[in-house]
């Protein structure tokens, strides 16, 4: 078998760059899934979005996928049930807030509507919170949420209409190379004897936390580790938090779903695991947090919790963009807010594959920026890592 | 669609000044079930000399066990007595246990074992054909418990079973229920009614009646074992092993029997799974579209996603989508996740930095 491009990796960053490459007229393209549809992090995120943090790098990026949310469903022909509810960036610490100033001049040079959130405002926006506790709060307008059943039904779809081949329990086994290039994937079937071996002008590497076990197929490796990260979803009820909300400092994130459930999870620092298995110290943790900062949540009861794996870099920054040692190679990985940006990663890694053109806005994120001692640094992520 | 208890908040209510905490045990061994096996493993482990936790949910453990009229040993006095607590959840493949007390208003406990036992017997699945979603169906261990210790009237009843409906019938009787058919589950093609059950049509007959009540198929509830086992560790790449440490005892371990289900095409309108109004015929849409795999067709339906956490559903599931593919379905079921049995936040966060994190 052959195809223009192989990509490795179902979940929405795979599909987004698929249905980029068609998009853009390459339609001779398979993707390859080891999993099942929505098994990997694109179904079991927080499906939280929104286009400002506190870098330029992160910003720029962001801001684009924002506003490809908002025209989506449009743009794929099905509805990925995005709501631009608002999305709220909190700190409850000096520290924090002190770079509020900046982050709001940095959403500014890149369009990004947000705004500062009095605690008028936030009576407003979000009169459940205890805002005693909120020293400074940033709301972006066009921020909210896409349930990634929707999200990545709509991709699938839209894939399989331009004539991507998408293929699910299809694992890669080898990656064939031949000088700085690859030239082809070969894969198992999942054990059922449907062996398959492609032959490829270029591969694109988009397999979430298992990125680093992919690119040792070809014989090289990825800044950074597999990691678990937890979420929990309270019994639905009535609209109470109309915005998603990011509490920075206590390093939880939440938002209520369309039906009435509420998503969200807190930052335990643990050992990488590569377990799917959760744990209850994350479970605790995020009940304090609402307790302690959405008091009327505390009598809910907890509904489910689940694990998902992510690929965390040194700077928790994505990888983007051709591999040092494989022109042909490109990689979109080392996600831990990739859902929100996959609509914007698809589209300029398609542009950089078939017109050679790298965006400025995924430039800052090679995958050679650690050798090269210049890691992005943002603040206004909700992650953490003991390693 | 269900809501929540809780579907008025008042977000403006402000947070309590006493915080609920929490309370953490360690032991050797954590019994999970108050019947017969559960009372042998706890006394066995406690003659031993080990140090033993016994969860119940009930006031008095072994409630199912004493209504069915099996007598119970006394528990041995060296055993710490969990009642009223549901096991909510187990964590780190059965070393963490979290007892959730059924009433909100008490704080949680999490215990920290060597071992894990689980004796949580068997639950009678109710029957997949059209009406079983209708008020006044209810399984044995519900009708035992309205009937002999509650005293509600079920009015003319039916019991229909894998075997056991005539023991059942006779204990609902003695409690002063009018038993007016008994027979096999099997043979049940329909339940009618418009607000709650008017009829039953079983043995190619039709009966009025106000209550149904089924004794099996018996089915274990999976979710605890799949916890703390292999299956719930590595999902995407590895088969289901049961740890070393923990054991499944009393009928919890003597297998399940086959879900009653009616022919598919019937059943089309038919709910698998109450709580978020999936049909068979949303399922068989999805499978005929030649999507058969379980995990996928829950993202796609919310299939078992309610505060049931897929017991008994995905039972159902699993049966309608095992004989509309051939067999040919994905997992088996899909992953179970905790907690299996309410806890609410305060509960939750009570036991905030009680568990060294990993």
């Amino acid at each position: 078998m052959r195809a223009a491009i192989v990509v490795i990796g179902g979940g929405i960053q795979g599909l987004s760059v698929a249905y980029n490459l068609a998009a853009l007229g390459e339609r001779d393209v398979i993707v390859l899934d080891a999993g099942y549809f929505q098994g990997g992090a694109s179904g079991r995120n927080g499906t939280l979005i929104r286009g400002g943090f506190m870098s330029n790098e992160w910003t720029g990026l962001f801001a684009l996928a924002n506003q490809r949310w908002i025209e989506l469903s449009r743009r794929l022909g099905r509805n990925v049930m995005f709501s631009a509810r608002g999305y709220l960036l909190l700190a409850e610490k000096p520290a924090t807030a002190a770079n509020f100033d900046a982050a709001l001049a940095t959403h500014r040079a890149h369009s990004v509507r947000s705004h500062r959130a009095t605690q008028a405002d936030l009576a407003k926006l979000a009169p459940a919170l205890d805002r005693s506790r909120v020293l400074d709060a940033i709301y972006f307008r066009d921020g909210g949420v896409a349930p990634h059943h929707a999200a990545m039904d709509a991709y699938h779809r839209a894939c399989t209409a331009a004539g991507v081949r998408i293929r699910y329990g299809s694992p890669v086994t080898q990656i064939l190379t031949r000088g700085a290039r690859v030239v082809g994937v070969v894969g198992d079937g999942d054990g059922d004897g449907d062996g398959f071996e492609i032959e490829a002008d270029a591969v694109v590497l988009a397999a979430g936390a298992y990125g680093n076990a992919v690119a040792k197929l070809a014989g090289v490796e990825l800044p950074g580790f597999p990691m678990r990260i937890e979420a929990m979803v309270l019994e639905p009820t009535r609209a109470v938090v109309r915005p998603a909300i990011a509490f920075i400092d206590s390093l939880c994130y939440m938002a209520q779903t369309a039906r009435g459930e509420i998503v969200g999870g807190a930052e335990v620092p643990e050992q990488p695991t590569e377990s799917l298995a959760c744990d209850l110290p994350v479970m605790t943790a995020t009940a304090r947090v609402y307790r302690d900062m959405l008091p009327c949540l505390a009598k809910l009861r907890i509904l489910r919790h689940w694990a998902g794996m992510l690929h965390a870099t040194p700077d928790f920054g994505p990888l983007i963009g051709a591999h040092p040692s494989f022109a042909n190679l490109w990689v979109t990985g080392g996600w831990s807010y990739g859902f929100a940006c996959a609509p914007a990663a698809g589209e300029l890694l398609a542009k950089a594959i078939l017109k050679g053109v790298l965006d400025p806005r995924i430039v800052p994120f090679a995958l050679d920026r650690f050798a090269q001692n210049r890691p992005v640094r943002e603040g206004g992520i909700v992650l953490a890592a003991r390693v | 669609m269900y809501l929540s208890g809780e579907v008025d908040l008042d977000p403006h209510c402000e947070r309590s000044l006493e915080p609920l905490g929490g309370n953490r045990l360690n032991a050797d061994v954590v019994v999970v079930g108050g019947g017969p096996a559960g009372r042998r493993a706890a006394n066995e482990s406690a003659t031993a000399g080990l140090r033993v936790i016994l969860i119940s949910r009930s006031t008095v453990p072994g409630s199912f066990a004493t209504q069915f009229g099996v007598p119970l040993r006394p528990l041995d006095a060296r055993v710490t007595l969990l009642p009223s607590h549901a096991a909510a959840g187990v964590y780190r493949e059965g070393h963490v246990v979290l007892a959730a007390p059924i009433a909100p208003t008490l704080p949680a406990t999490l215990i920290v074992t060597n071992r894990l036992i689980l004796a949580t017997g068997r639950r009678s699945c109710p029957p997949l054909v059209p009406g079983h979603d209708l008020p006044g169906v209810v399984d044995a261990h519900a009708a035992l418990q309205l009937a002999a210790q509650i005293g509600a009237s079920l009015g003319p009843t039916v019991v229909l079973g894998t075997g056991g409906q005539t023991l059942v019938a006779q204990i609902l009787a003695q409690s002063g229920a009018t038993v007016i058919a008994t027979g096999q589950i099997a043979s049940l093609t329909r339940v009618n009614g418009r607000n709650r059950v008017q009829s039953v049509e079983f043995d190619g007959r039709r009966v009025d009646c106000r209550t149904l009540v089924h004794v099996g198929p018996w089915i274990t509830d999976p979710s605890l074992g799949f916890q703390a086992s292999a299956a719930g560790v590595l999902r995407l790449a590895r088969a289901a092993a049961t740890p070393a440490h923990m054991d499944v005892v009393g009928s919890a371990a003597e297998g399940d029997e086959s879900p009653q289900v009616g022919e598919l095409q019937a059943l089309r309108g038919t709910a698998v799974c109450p709580c978020m109004d999936v049909t068979v015929g949303e399922l068989l849409s999805h499978i005929e579209a030649g999507e058969t795999h379980i995990e996928v067709l829950k993202r796609a339906t919310s299939c078992g996603m309610g505060p049931c956490q897929g017991f008994p559903c995905w039972e159902l599931m699993r049966a309608v989508v095992q004989r509309a593919s051939g067999g040919k379905a994905g997992y088996d079921r899909p992953s179970h996740r905790p907690p299996r049995r309410g806890i609410t936040v305060e509960q939750a966060a009570g036991l905030d930095g009680f568990l060294e994190v990993e």
